[in-house]
């Protein structure tokens, strides 16, 4: 970690508190000592416990669900399928992404009920809830729920899913096609293509995950019959959009909703939706007049959270004879799974679009995404959501091409860099490069990386019978776009300041960032400020977190809003002060009158407000703000991650020995939570590269459905994991922030597929994509040995 | 609660385990719970009744009869993990014991339990078999002791009958000329393993006699190398390539979501040399 210098901080509490400073989590104590407050730990007098019944077929007509046994049994309050939903005339769960098709017509959105009524169409999928006084009950009653499947043939694999005989999920998706995808100019393209100098063609997978969050998903569900409103407790990614999905399918009006949450342990994405779980739940809660709680249990995550990544595509890259990018081309298939996911699939289409071209200079891009439909769990946003997947894309075309036309990897990346001098700059998708260094970057990386001395590092690691690899992974990311946000400043009786904002934390550690933004701009000691994110009754707004946003967002929200405050405090201070208002300053906390001694802190004004002021009609009789941002744009985090691997060509055995990644970030609000978020990505991206493998067989069934099967990362699989800045403050939000939650995982892909490939070219291998499992590398070494003899 | 519902006894003396075995058709031993209670949470299993062990005293020893060590069916990993005369005379279960799960797992899991489970991809039933132990076993008809040859008979299968519990493990103690070697292959440290090899042998001049070549992972059962034994027996270290070839008659693992069963027969031949390197030269 290195801490940005400040020369604003001769103030000891700027120095220890203020932006960039690297202060532990305020709610670190709580959650380590088990005093957390999850969803599941939330508890409702009277409340009830629903459990789910899951489709076990891939794919299948219903022909009937009995539940006359199951609802006979002690203790069971109600069943209810998608017919009883139905028939309470709740809509269905929405995708709110406004593709079109390459013909213009928009894309196919069957309609989804929380509980279908016609087909199932992935193992896991919820057909009936089951509700009783507990939870041993309703899941002995979900057993004996009688479940008449009529079996259909169930397709796993994308490519499959796209051809004419191929089993069919929806009436309305011939070949199962949710959206055939197309984005850039074809002929521009395919006349760049035609005068290179050299191609470079390369099929990728980019593997499917099991997000494996922490916590479970729960819920619990209350309905006030005497205000007809329903009350949601539930772990997702942003109270208001939260609210805003279920009022949809609820068909009630906005004030009839109301979103709580608390801790939440793990999203990555995948808690964002509404899912189907949730509205029975809700519905029970109404019938029965009592709160309804609902807690996954693991292997129910396994097969019912949003899946991420699982893209193919064939990625070609027209090069002149000196090596320049003319032209890219992505053309290939996204996973979406069973059914329409709430984002899906802007991983597989826009956001290649947006973040495949990285930080390299390439004047004409086309990709082509046909996204299908296939008897798995959906799939749908998952840290980067399509940024790790174009920038892997791109990384691993560039070392091929580099290896075919001879160039050093490095070079050909300088050669194509956008420089400096030519920001801002306008990427081939649309988006305004507004600053960073990304050749300074990289030279930190490779001297970080001690890049030069790798040959050495190979004979030692040869004298032990390993070989070693080495990967550079540039990356560079298109955060979410502007879009509102809540920054709300409430002065609280007990001498408290809230800030109210509609990001949400699910473990990045908001609140601690959030308040040094607060220490900085108002002067507040730190320990005063908490954060209000998780009732949706108190935002007017929200965006939630996702894209990267919340850093750059809710701190533009929260500076634009102490601004506010301030304003309003000179006037009131004027008042007290008996000053004219534009003689009033303020500075570290206080208002004072220019050049005199004459002062009033704000928190003493909030005081004295408090206990009642006699002001005149024309000056504010509250601090308090409720502001709302019009949200600031993209930033464009970027970097270059290094990882040096060595393999047991005898096992297939891949082992991360070294890892460096050196990142523009912008701003760092508190450069120890960026160190974490980082921490967090490169495991994750080391997860999918090396052990992550998530396996159905030809019917659907799910292979991987625990973790004795699905290999999630160890500590023991990481290595130390070197973390550096080189910061080029964003100029286009106040603080100069840029998002980093998702970069760990966009530099983590690239860096460790090219350095399992770089070890592996010994063999003649020119590709390998992930998942790198033994077993994997271990077949890929025998088939090229084959090769090689034949 | 997640498994199905089932009655529970805790048994204050091993005849009161037997007595409790007896009273519901299909009732089990419960012991450190960390294989059993985690079918019964899936609802692979529901067996009626539980008759939890733990209180049992005298089964939580760790012994050494004459020239053997001899280990309680309580006995956990950790605790074995810990013990001097496992280290010391039993060093093959000693190297074996830290390849078994986690310490959370190691604290409850124990020898007997492992042994009676008999997962085919554990670590304690092929050295049990390397070693040419014996297995101590009290029942309805009293007590027998059945050896590691004949206590394995199928996947998850073993002597065990119906209302017996297992109540020790015997292994000859190490002596000067005793070799063992251990390795395993699995997808993070902690796994069940991929591959795994537990080996015993007596060194003579400069080969190897006795040998017992105990794969795991490979099969239903810990499987012996018997063609890859006699090989080594007879040629010798010079018969390494030899032993590693006789390995395609020896083994016949089945393909996995994890590993085909041709990878895995080769990564058995990975396993035999360093085994074998290391039992030639224990000290390098
Ligand atoms: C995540 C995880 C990873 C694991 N990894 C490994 C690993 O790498 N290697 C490995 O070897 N094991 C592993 N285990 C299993 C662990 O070692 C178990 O503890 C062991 O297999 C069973 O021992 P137990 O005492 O827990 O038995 P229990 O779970 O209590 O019982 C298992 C079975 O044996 C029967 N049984 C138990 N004791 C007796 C007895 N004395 N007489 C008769 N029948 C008996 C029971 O009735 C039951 O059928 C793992 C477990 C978990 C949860």
């Amino acid at each position: 970690m290195n801490i940005a210098v400040r020369d604003d901080l001769n103030d000891p509490a700027l120095q220890k508190f203020g932006v960039g400073q690297p202060v532990a989590r305020s709610e670190d104590p709580k959650l380590v000592r088990g005093e957390g407050c999850y969803t599941d730990d939330v508890s409702r007098p009277g409340q009830v416990y629903a459990v789910m019944v899951r489709s076990r077929h891939a794919h299948g007509i219903i022909r009937n669900i009995d539940t006359s046994a199951a609802r006979a049994m002690p203790g069971v309050l109600a069943v209810y399928t998608g017919a009883d939903l139905q028939a309470a005339g709740y809509g269905t769960l929405k995708n709110i992404l406004p593709l079109k098709n390459r013909d213009g017509t928009p894309m196919r959105k069957p309609p989804r009920p929380a509980l279908p009524t016609d087909k199932v169409r992935c193992v896991g999928e919820p057909v009936a809830a089951v509700i009783a006084e507990t939870l041993n009950q309703a899941k002995d009653a979900a057993e004996a729920v009688v479940v008449d499947i009529e079996p259909l043939p169930a397709v796993i694999a994308m490519e499959e899913a796209d051809t004419p005989d191929a089993p069919q999920l929806y009436e309305e998706a011939p070949r199962n096609i949710a959206v055939d995808f197309h984005y850039g100019d074809s002929e521009k393209v395919a006349a760049a293509f035609a005068q290179a100098a050299h191609v470079t063609r390369l099929r990728m997978v980019n593997s499917r995950v099991v997000v494996s969050a922490m916590e479970p998903r729960a819920c619990i569900a209350e309905y006030d019959a005497a205000t007809g409103r329903f009350t949601l407790h539930v772990g997702c990614q942003g109270v208001f959009g939260m609210k805003n999905q279920l009022v949809d399918v609820l068909g009630v009006p906005p004030d009839k909703v109301r979103v709580l949450t608390g801790n939440v342990g793990g999203s990555f994405g995948m808690k964002a939706a509404a899912y189907p779980e949730y509205i029975p739940c809700l519905h029970a809660a109404r019938e029965l007049g009592r709160p309804v709680r609902w807690t996954a249990d693991r292997s129910e995550s396994f097969l019912s959270d949003h899946h991420g990544r699982d893209q193919v595509f064939d990625c070609e890259l027209a090069l002149d004879k000196d090596g320049r990018f003319l032209a890219w081309r992505a053309t290939g298939y996204a996973n979406v799974g069973a059914h329409l996911g709430n984002v899906a699939p802007l991983m597989g289409t826009l956001n290649i679009v947006k973040n495949m071209n990285s930080l390299y200079r390439t004047p004409a891009i086309e990709v082509s995404t046909k996204a299908v439909f296939t008897n798995t769990v959906l799939v749908s946003a998952y840290r980067g959501a399509g940024r790790p997947e174009g920038n892997y894309f791109m990384e691993r075309l560039i070392d091929v091409a580099a290896a075919e036309m001879g160039i050093d990897r490095v070079e050909i990346r300088r050669r194509n860099m956008i420089q400096p001098s030519e920001i801002p700059y306008t990427s081939p998708s649309g988006s305004v490069y507004d600053s960073g260094d990304f050749p300074g970057v990289l030279d930190r990386a490779l001297k970080a990386a001690d890049w030069d001395g790798f040959e050495q590092r190979k004979k030692e690691s040869a004298k032990r019978g390993k070989l070693r690899g080495r990967g550079l992974g540039c990356f560079l990311e298109v955060t979410a776009p502007a879009s509102k946000e809540m920054g709300g400043i409430r002065f609280e009786p007990d001498g408290t300041v809230t800030f109210i904002t509609g990001t949400l934390d699910y473990g990045q550690g908001h609140a601690t960032p959030f308040a040094q933004v607060l220490v900085d701009k108002l002067g507040i000691p730190l320990d005063r400020i908490r954060l209000v994110q998780g009732d949706s009754d108190q935002l007017l707004v929200g965006g939630g977190t996702g894209g990267s946003r919340s850093g750059q967002n809710s701190s533009a929200a929260a500076v634009e809003a102490a601004e506010k405050v301030i304003e309003k405090g000179k006037l009131i201070a004027s008042h007290l002060l008996e000053a004219s208002a534009a003689d009033i300053e303020f500075a570290r906390g206080r208002f004072v009158i220019s050049g005199t001694d004459r002062s009033i802190g704000l928190l003493e004004l909030a005081e004295k407000l408090r206990g009642g002021m006699n002001l005149p009609p024309d000056v504010p009789s509250t601090l308090d703000v409720s502001h709302v941002s019009e949200g600031v744009p993209s930033t464009y985090p970027n970097g270059c991650h290094i990882a040096e691997v060595e393999i047991d060509p005898e096992t297939g055995v891949v082992e991360v020995v070294r890892y460096v990644t050196v990142n523009d970030f912008g701003t760092l609000l508190n450069p120890m939570l960026v160190d974490g978020q980082l921490h967090g990505g490169v495991v994750q991206g080391i997860g999918q590269t090396l052990g992550e493998m998530t396996t159905y067989d030809a019917d659907g069934q799910l292979l991987t459905g625990s973790y004795m099967d699905y290999a999630l990362p160890r500590a023991s699989t990481v290595p130390n994991i070197e973390v550096l800045y080189h910061p080029v403050p964003a100029t286009t939000n106040p603080l100069g922030v840029k998002g980093c939650g998702e970069a760990g995982c966009a530099g983590a892909l690239t860096s460790m597929m090219n350095a399992i490939n770089d070890a592996l070219a010994e063999f003649g291998i020119r590709h390998f994509d992930m998942p790198a499992t033994p077993q994997r590398v271990w077949q890929a070494i025998q088939e090229a040995k084959r090769k090689k003899a034949a | 609660m997640k498994p199905a519902a089932f009655a529970y006894a805790k048994a204050r003396s091993l005849d009161h385990a037997i007595e409790l075995l007896g009273t519901r058709e299909g009732a089990r031993v419960l012991a450190g719970g960390q294989s059993l209670i985690a079918a019964l949470n899936m609802r692979l299993d529901a067996p009626p009744l539980l008759v939890d062990i733990n209180g049992v005293s005298g089964l939580d020893r760790i012994e050494r009869p004459d020239g053997q060590v001899e280990i309680g069916a309580l006995v956990r990993h950790a605790q074995a993990l810990g013990s001097q005369v496992v280290a010391r005379d039993a060093p093959l279960i000693a190297r074996a014991l830290p390849h078994i799960a986690h310490p959370a797992i190691r604290n409850r899991g124990t020898v007997g339990g492992s042994i009676a489970y008999a997962d085919p991809a554990a670590e304690l039933p092929a050295c049990l078999l390397a070693l040419a132990g014996e297995v101590d076993i009290t029942g309805p008809a009293g007590r027998r002791t059945v050896k590691a040859d004949d206590f394995f008979l199928g996947l998850f299968e073993t002597a065990l009958g119906p209302g017996e519990i297992l109540t020790a493990i015997r292994v000859p103690a190490a002596t000067p000329q005793m070799r063992c070697g251990f390795a395993e292959l699995a997808r993070r440290h902690g796994d069940y393993a991929l591959v795994g090899l537990a080996a015993c042998a007596r060194a003579d001049g400069a080969g190897l006699r006795d040998s017992r070549f105990v794969f795991f992972g490979v099969g239903a059962t810990p499987v012996r190398a018997r063609k890859a034994e006699a090989v080594l027996d007879a040629r010798g270290f010079d018969g390494l390539d030899e032993a590693v070839a006789a390995l395609a008659d020896d083994l016949h693992p089945e393909d996995d979501i994890h590993a085909s069963g041709k990878a895995k027969r080769h990564l058995a031949g990975v396993l035999l040399r360093r085994v074998v390197r290391e039992m030639q030269d224990p000290w390098a």
